[in-house]
């Protein structure tokens, strides 16, 4: 078995953002991808944005934490960005534990955070799964307005080239 | 088709077929978004001149992205009734080509795909 090499804080991060971004690169419709993305203002940033239909489509936004890092105000705060699909990505997480259900839930029924767990086999190989399903949040159209902006502004850090 | 892509073997026909049939549907909701028709082909092949007409009456000059959807609609037959080889290699091409002509149209029709 290869011996796991020592990464960083950031490295091991780095790996499970870019894990999730290949899980939404497949269950979406040519999505535009964003990194650490301003959204949805300067002041703000989310750990991976995703706009589905090459970024006419709807917003999923992705928050990754270690199991140890996951405070209840990042949760409160997942429920405030506007998205219309919101994931925690739980990572160094050998228990499989997650937040108590009730806190993922929208105050007026309508939306839920999904959890995808990022797992590492032997190997060292990543991989990133939902274990709870996202439902989809109410947002009113002016969110694509938003999108227009953020994509005009930003290039997408994973695309299909038309 | 992009969930299937990855298990080729013996659904890759039909990966094919979904790549060519998601193409003329995108096409079809452009068409029906303009001008409330989705239109009559007895072949598929102007369903792409439709499109083409339609980006010049809609002052859409970037017409790069239909050439994947004639390269879909020309191996439509080949792929659904034929016998020559459909091999792995194809039929990625065939996905590759149809979320090209994705981006291409979602770019081009944002407002008429979202329904605004």
């Amino acid at each position: 078995m290869a011996n796991k090499p020592v990464l960083s804080s950031e490295q091991e991060q780095g790996r499970a953002k870019n894990a999730v971004a290949d899980l939404l690169s497949r269950q979406l419709i040519v999505p535009k991808v964003f990194f650490d993305a301003h959204w949805p203002s300067r002041k703000s940033r989310v750990d991976v944005l995703a706009v589905d239909r090459s970024g006419s489509g709807e917003v999923h936004v992705v928050e990754v934490k270690r199991w140890r890092d996951l405070k209840v105000d990042l949760i409160e705060r997942l429920l405030e960005i506007p998205a219309h699909f919101r994931y925690l990505a739980l990572f160094d997480n050998p228990k499989n534990s997650r937040p108590r259900s009730d806190m993922l839930y929208s105050s007026d029924g309508i939306g839920r955070i999904g959890i995808i767990e990022v797992t590492e086999d032997p190997l060292g190989n990543l991989d990133a799964r939902i274990s709870v399903q996202p439902e989809r949040f109410k947002l009113d159209s002016s969110v694509y307005k938003m999108v227009d902006r953020f994509t005009a502004n930003y290039p997408a850090n994973l695309e299909v080239r038309p | 088709m992009k969930l299937l892509n990855n298990d080729s073997g013996d659904l890759r026909y039909g990966v094919g077929l979904l790549a060519v049939h998601s193409a003329i549907s995108l096409s079809d909701a452009i068409s029906v978004g303009l001008t409330g028709d989705r239109g009559k082909y007895q072949d598929h092949t102007q369903a792409a001149r439709e499109l083409k007409r339609l980006c010049a009456s809609n002052k859409v000059s970037d017409v790069q992205g239909i050439r994947h959807f004639e390269w879909l609609l020309g191996r439509k037959n080949a792929i659904a009734y034929e016998d020559r080889r459909f091999g792995d290699d194809s039929m990625r091409l065939a996905v590759e080509k149809a979320e090209r002509f994705n981006v291409w149209a979602y770019n081009h029709f944002k407002e008429i795909l979202r329904g605004e």
